[in-house]
């Protein structure tokens, strides 16, 4: 840490550098280095000004370093970074100044001012203080650069693991109600249809596990979903009798795909509760599944009027359209609508090519 | 937004008027402003400079806004500070000089150049550029602290909703 890594040395080296570069090139512009004398007097006066420099500003990243300044509060870091570039300028200056005189390198302006050493070091200072703060400037910069990607990143993984916990909290349940209603329709079975009312005790346990499973994972394979809506469109069926017609559609080629657990089956009781359930001679649910440009169509479809089935959708469409908005963003379509006087539509759709 | 906030111009005149006073200090002690006419040479052209230096500042935050540079990656940053410094430098220290000449303020060393305006302009370039550097390095350091302390409350107000969920979905 104190010594530093490669990259800062590039920065210093890289920062010194053309410092010299620029002062060179002003002096040889402005005829300072005519001849051999001055030459040497710009030139060593230069040197002793950028090793000073480089090594004092090394020094004071490691007083930043020891005093914890980068982990302080914004305005004590300020405080600090001006007091201790105040302090570094004055010492290097302090410095500078004694070796100039020492070695006899002062020029004309300074040497009327030898009796005042004091002034001739405020004077270096000021210059001092100039680069010093560049340099605690960039340093401050740069720190708080990798800190701040750091954050974005920390703020992306967070921002994942909330979207991962929205899925989990929303992801849809089976109705206690149809539990209760199924447990009663095979009860009434029990006597009269032993047979029936045994398979009906397999679907429902079936239905049951399934959205057990489906807390475990994102996506289930569309043929386990269509599996469930039989099972659980079977189950009402018991109770619902002739007043149900059941209808399938769907293409064998989407019965692979990946859709969320337990959607088809939320459309398909929203269908039952807010369309069937409502119209007394009842009516049809169909099921529909197909590929469409590039997109998996899953719909369903039932006999009823739309008004009612959006204004008591509730829980059910509104964790719809959010479970589709987390997992594909706005590459996924979800809409209800009415599609002739006695049907509506519930349609999804799903991007073909989505990374799940 | 292009006219810039209280605190925008609290910083200017600070940060110009410290520089301003700092040099007046060091001519005053250099024994610079000795007679009338020394004392009315430093006194303008600090005063120009100054002057160049507010404007143009000014007008190169707007240049700053208007190229959406905070919202770029650090690389293209870094590259549009350099840029923007390195020209609005030489437009700075151009019009200063010209100033000076106008109103003969050149001080003896720099009448020397008075046939090469390219070199004295160069030379005051470099000046320029360095104030023009700090001014932009505290500006994107300020803008910098302000966004990484956003950054901090979303990550704070993201992680109290992770506790949420997690309670959610452990009730569930």
């Amino acid at each position: 840490m104190r010594i530093g890594n490669s990259l800062y040395w590039l920065f210093q080296v890289a920062g010194w550098g053309s410092f010299a570069l620029i002062n060179v090139i002003f002096a040889i512009s402005f005829e300072k280095m005519g001849d051999p004398e001055s030459r040497r007097l710009v030139l060593t006066r230069l040197g002793i000004f950028v090793l000073l420099g480089i090594v004092f500003t090394h020094i004071m990243r490691a007083a930043i370093i020891r005093l914890n300044t980068l982990q302080k509060t914004v305005e004590k870091q300020i405080f600090h970074f001006f007091f201790i570039s105040v302090v570094f300028s004055l010492i290097t200056a302090t410095l500078y100044m004694q070796a100039c005189q020492h070695l006899g390198l002062l020029n004309d302006g300074e040497k009327k001012f030898i009796d005042k050493p004091l002034l001739l070091i405020l004077s270096g200072a000021f210059y001092f203080f100039i680069n010093i703060v560049i340099w605690n400037l960039i340093y401050f910069i740069y720190h708080y650069v990798t800190k701040s990607r750091k954050q974005q990143l920390d703020t992306l993984r967070l921002e994942s693991l909330v979207k991962e916990l929205e899925l989990k909290t929303i992801k849809a349940h089976i109705n206690p109600h149809f539990i209760f209603n199924s447990l009663n329709s095979i009860r009434a079975l029990v006597d009269e249809n032993p047979e029936r009312a045994r398979r009906a005790i397999t679907e429902l346990s079936n239905i049951l596990r399934s959205s057990m499973q489906s807390d475990k994972s994102e996506s289930a394979p569309m043929e386990r979903e269509l599996d469930i809506v039989k099972d659980y469109l079977a189950l009402e069926n018991m109770r619902f009798e002739d007043r149900l017609k059941i209808e399938y559609e769907v293409d064998e080629d989407t019965l692979d795909l990946p859709v969320p657990p337990m959607m088809l089956q939320t459309l398909v009781e929203n269908a039952i509760k807010h369309g069937i359930s409502k119209q007394i001679k009842g009516g049809v649910v169909r099921v529909v599944s197909v590929l469409k440009n590039n997109f998996h169509e899953l719909s369903v479809q039932n006999t009823g009027v739309l008004n009612g089935q959006v204004n008591g959708g509730g829980f059910g469409l509104s964790s719809t359209t959010n479970r589709l908005n987390l997992l594909y963003g706005n590459k996924a379509k979800f809409e209800i609508r009415q599609v002739t006087p006695t049907l509506v539509e519930a349609r999804v759709l799903i991007p073909f090519d989505a990374d799940h | 937004m292009w006219i810039g906030s209280s605190l925008y111009w609290k910083f200017q005149v600070v940060g110009w008027g410290a520089f301003g006073l700092i040099n007046i200090l060091l001519a005053f002690f250099f024994e610079k402003m000795g007679d009338a006419e020394s004392t009315k040479l430093i006194l303008t052209r600090l005063g120009i400079f100054l002057l160049v230096g507010i404007v143009l500042t000014h007008i190169m935050r707007a240049v700053i806004l208007r190229l959406h540079t905070l919202q770029r990656g650090v690389e293209i940053q870094l590259a549009q500070l350099f840029f923007i410094s390195v020209i609005f430098s030489l437009i700075t220290a151009t019009l200063y000089m010209q100033a000076c000449e106008y109103l003969g303020l050149l001080n003896d060393g720099e009448k020397r150049f008075m046939d090469n305006p390219l070199l004295l302009v160069l030379n005051g370039t470099f000046y320029f550029f360095i104030n023009i550097v700090i001014w932009n390095l505290i500006y994107f350091s300020y803008n910098y602290v302000t966004q990484s302390r956003k950054q901090q409350l979303d990550a704070l107000k993201i992680e109290s909703l992770i506790k949420e969920l997690e309670l959610k979905a452990m009730a569930s």
